[in-house]
C-alpha cells in the first residue's frame, strides 16, 4: 500500500510536522524525513469517517496523526464502527438526506397530530382523580382571588339550573360526579368553563345573555363534555409532550431565543384546544339529543356570543376556539 | 453538507428512541470542532459516545422522575429538587471536566481543574445570596462564575487566566437596566395611550391592537437587552482571557447577532425546522470569525500527563436540564 500524507502530533508538545502513513505487514508505518515508526494495527485507533474531515489516527503513547478522510485501516472493525461507517455512507448522499428529511417531518407531523393526543388520552384516563380534583380546587381558588366574585343570581334560579345540570350529568354517565359552581365576573363576561376534577363554573353574565334555559343547558352539556373527556389533563399532557418533540428537532438553536420557541408551542396549543372544543361540541350534541333538547340552541347561543364580541378578525389557526359557523356546520351533520 | 449529517443523525436518533442520539452528538461536535480552525489547524473532540449515552440515560431518568413526581405530588418533587440543587455544582464541575478533557488542539487535550468547593461558592452560595442584596450582587456572581470556569481551564500545561474588572461588568448591567427601564416607559406609554383611546376598560380593550403592540414592544425590548448583555459580557470575558502569554480579542456585535438570531428563527420557521443546520453553521461561523487569538509568542503547549478520564453524567445532566436535546 502506498503511503498517504498526514500531520503528526507527538501528544507531548504542540509541535507538528508532515509525515507519510502507510500500512504494511500488519503494521502502521509513520515516516518522516529522519525517522520511521511502526505500530501494530491492534494498538492504533482511527476515528470514524465524518464527511470530508481529516481523521485522527491515535497512536500508542498519546501521539496521533491527522490522516485524509479516505484513509482506511485493513482491519476488521467493531460493530459500533461498522454502524458509523454505514451512517457516513448515508450522510454522503443527498437522496438519503431527502429520505431522512421526509421521514423526520412525517414522524414529527404524525406524532403531533396523532401520536401525542392518543398517548395523552391513555395517560389522562389513568391519572388519579384525586390529583385532578386538587388541580381544580387550586385553579378555582386562584380564579376567585383574581377574577371572580360571588354569584348574584337568586337562590331559586340557581337551584333550577343545578337541577338541569344534574339531569344532564346523569344522562352523560351514571357514575359521573360533577358540581356546578355559580360565580359572576363582569371582566370575563358571558362565559362558562370546566375545571379539572369535575367542576363547571357558570358566570351570571352568561345566564343573562341566554334567551332560555335550553341554551344554558347546551353550554353546560359542552362543559360536561370537557370534564367527561378529561380535556384539561389531556391538554396539559399534550402541550408538554409536543413541546419536547419540537425541542428534539429544533433544539438548542431556538432555545437561544426562547420566545421564538414559544411561538410553535402556542400554535400547537391553539390547535389542540380547537380539537378539544369540537370534541366537547360533539359530546354536547349527543347529550342534548338524548335529553330531548334541540341542538340548534347551542348554535344559536354561540352565534349570538360571537356577534356580541364582534366577529374576530384573528385567523382561525391562531384561535383557541373554532368559529361559530364551523361549529354550527358540525351540528348539522 | 452539514444538513445531510444533521438530518440522517436526527432520523436515526428518533427511530432508535434516542439511543443513537449520543453518537449523533459526538458526530455533531466533531463536525463543528473539526471545522473550527486556529492557525489553520482544527480542534478535536474525543468523547466516547457510550459515556455520553450512560450520562443521558441517567439524566433522562432524573428528569422523567421529577416530571412524574411533579404531576403526582408536587411536594415530593420539590423535596427531590433540593438535593439536586445541592448537587448542581458537583454536576457542573464534572460537566466542565468532561468537556475539557475530551477537547483537543494540536494533539493536546484541554483540561479543567476547578475545585468542587469553589464551585459551591460560585454556583450555589452566591446565586442564593443574590436576592438578599436586592439583585445588586448579580453582576458580581456572573463574574465569579465565569472566572471559575475560565481560570481553571488549561490546554495541556498552559493555564487559562481570567480576571474580569468588576467595574466593567457592572457597567454592562447598569446600562442594560437603564435601557430596559426607558423602554418599559415607552411600552407603558403606548399601553396607556391604548387604554385611553379605547374608552373604558372593558373586554374590547384587552384585545385592542395598542395593547398587543405594547406587549410586543416589551418582549422585543427584553430580547434585545438579553442579547446585548450577553454580547457585551462575552466580549469582555474573551478580551480579558489569557492563555500563557497569549490574549484574545472578541468582536461580537449585538446588531449582527440580533440579525442572525432573527433571520435564523425566520429561516427555521419557513422551512418547518429543516433550516436548523443552516442556522447553526451561520452562528458558529460568526462566533469563530469574531474571535481572534492575539499571540504573545509562539503557539506552544505541552501536555500534562494523566487526568484524562471524566464521566459524562455531569455534562449530560446539565444538558438535559437545559433541554438541549439537539442533535
Amino acid at each position: 500500500m502506498t503511503g498517504v500524507p498526514a500531520t503528526y502530533h507527538d501528544g507531548q508538545t504542540s509541535r507538528h510536522w508532515p509525515v507519510v502513513v502507510r500500512v504494511a505487514d500488519g503494521l502502521v508505518h509513520v515516516e518522516d524525513a529522519g525517522t520511521a515508526r511502526a505500530f501494530p494495527l491492534a494498538a492504533v485507533h482511527l476515528e470514524p469517517r465524518l464527511g470530508t474531515l481529516p481523521r485522527r489516527l491515535d497512536l500508542p503513547g498519546g501521539a496521533s496523526c491527522l490522516v485524509p478522510a479516505g484513509f482506511e485501516l485493513p482491519v476488521a472493525t467493531s460493530a459500533p464502527q461498522r454502524v458509523e461507517r454505514w451512517v457516513n455512507e448515508l450522510e454522503l448522499r443527498w437522496t438519503w438526506a431527502a429520505v431522512a428529511a421526509v421521514g423526520v417531518l412525517g414522524l414529527l407531523w404524525g406524532g403531533i397530530v396523532y401520536g401525542v393526543p392518543a398517548a395523552a388520552k391513555v395517560v389522562a384516563t389513568r391519572m388519579s382523580p384525586a390529583l385532578e380534583r386538587q388541580m381544580g380546587r387550586q385553579a378555582l381558588a386562584s380564579l376567585d382571588r383574581i377574577a371572580l366574585s360571588p354569584s348574584k343570581l337568586p337562590p331559586e334560579r340557581r337551584a333550577a339550573l343545578a337541577v338541569r345540570f344534574d339531569s344532564l350529568m346523569r344522562a352523560a354517565s351514571p357514575d359521573a360526579d360533577y358540581r356546578l359552581e355559580f360565580r359572576a365576573s363582569p371582566a370575563v363576561g358571558p362565559n362558562a368553563f370546566a375545571l379539572p376534577g369535575g367542576s363547571v363554573v357558570l358566570l351570571d353574565e352568561l345566564v343573562k345573555v341566554a334567551e332560555n334555559d335550553d341554551e344554558i343547558a347546551a353550554v353546560l352539556a359542552h362543559e360536561i363534555g370537557h370534564l367527561q373527556e378529561r380535556h384539561t389533563m389531556r391538554h396539559v399532557l399534550q402541550t408538554s409532550a409536543a413541546g419536547v418533540l419540537v425541542a428534539a428537532v429544533v433544539g438548542d438553536v431556538l432555545s437561544a431565543s426562547s420566545y421564538a420557541a414559544a411561538l410553535p408551542a402556542f400554535l400547537l396549543d391553539a390547535r389542540y384546544s380547537r380539537a378539544f372544543e369540537l370534541e366537547a361540541d360533539q359530546f354536547a350534541f349527543t347529550l342534548l339529543d338524548r335529553t330531548g333538547v334541540d341542538r340548534a340552541n347551542f348554535v344559536r347561543f354561540l352565534t349570538r356570543m360571537e356577534k356580541a364580541q364582534g366577529s374576530s378578525k384573528t385567523p382561525g389557526w391562531l384561535q383557541t376556539h373554532p368559529g361559530a359557523d364551523e361549529r354550527g356546520r358540525a351540528a348539522g351533520r | 453538507d452539514y444538513f445531510r449529517i444533521w438530518i440522517v443523525n436526527l432520523l436515526l436518533s428518533i427511530v432508535t428512541l434516542g439511543i443513537y442520539s449520543a453518537w449523533a452528538k459526538v458526530r455533531r461536535l466533531r463536525y463543528f470542532y473539526g471545522h473550527t480552525l486556529l492557525d489553520g489547524r482544527p480542534f478535536g473532540y474525543h468523547a466516547a459516545a457510550i459515556a455520553i449515552l450512560k450520562g443521558r440515560l441517567i439524566a433522562y431518568a432524573v428528569v422523567i422522575l421529577l416530571a412524574v413526581l411533579g404531576q403526582v405530588s408536587p411536594l415530593m418533587a420539590s423535596a427531590l429538587y433540593l438535593p439536586l440543587l445541592v448537587m448542581m455544582p458537583l454536576i457542573l464541575v464534572r460537566a466542565f471536566r468532561f468537556r475539557a478533557a475530551n477537547s483537543s488542539y494540536d494533539g493536546i487535550r484541554f483540561g479543567f481543574d476547578g475545585l468542587e468547593s469553589e464551585a459551591y461558592a460560585a454556583f450555589l452560595f452566591w446565586p442564593v445570596a443574590v436576592p438578599f442584596t436586592l439583585g445588586l450582587a448579580y453582576p458580581y456572581v456572573m463574574k465569579r462564575q465565569r472566572e471559575f470556569i475560565v481560570a481553571n481551564s488549561r490546554h495541556g500545561r498552559s493555564q487559562f487566566g481570567l480576571e474580569l474588572p468588576t467595574a466593567k461588568v457592572y457597567r454592562i448591567y447598569v446600562l442594560a437596566a437603564a435601557g430596559l427601564l426607558a423602554w418599559l416607559a415607552v411600552a407603558l406609554a403606548s399601553f396607556l395611550g391604548a387604554a385611553i383611546g379605547g374608552g373604558p376598560p372593558d373586554r374590547e380593550t384587552v384585545s385592542s391592537p395598542g395593547v398587543l403592540l405594547a406587549v410586543l414592544l416589551l418582549y422585543a425590548g427584553i430580547g434585545v437587552t438579553v442579547v446585548a448583555v450577553r454580547t457585551a459580557f462575552e466580549n469582555l470575558v474573551w478580551n480579558h482571557t489569557r492563555l500563557g502569554p497569549h490574549g484574545f480579542e472578541s468582536r461580537l456585535k449585538t446588531r449582527q447577532l440580533l440579525w442572525l438570531y432573527a433571520t435564523n428563527v425566520l429561516g427555521i420557521a419557513v422551512t418547518i425546522g429543516m433550516g436548523v443546520p443552516w442556522a447553526r453553521i451561520r452562528l458558529a461561523r460568526y462566533r469563530a470569525e469574531s474571535l481572534l487569538l492575539v499571540p504573545g509568542g509562539p503557539l506552544v503547549s505541552e501536555a500534562l500527563a494523566g487526568g484524562l478520564e471524566a464521566a459524562a453524567t455531569g455534562a449530560e445532566l446539565s444538558d438535559a436540564m437545559d433541554f438541549d436535546f439537539g442533535v
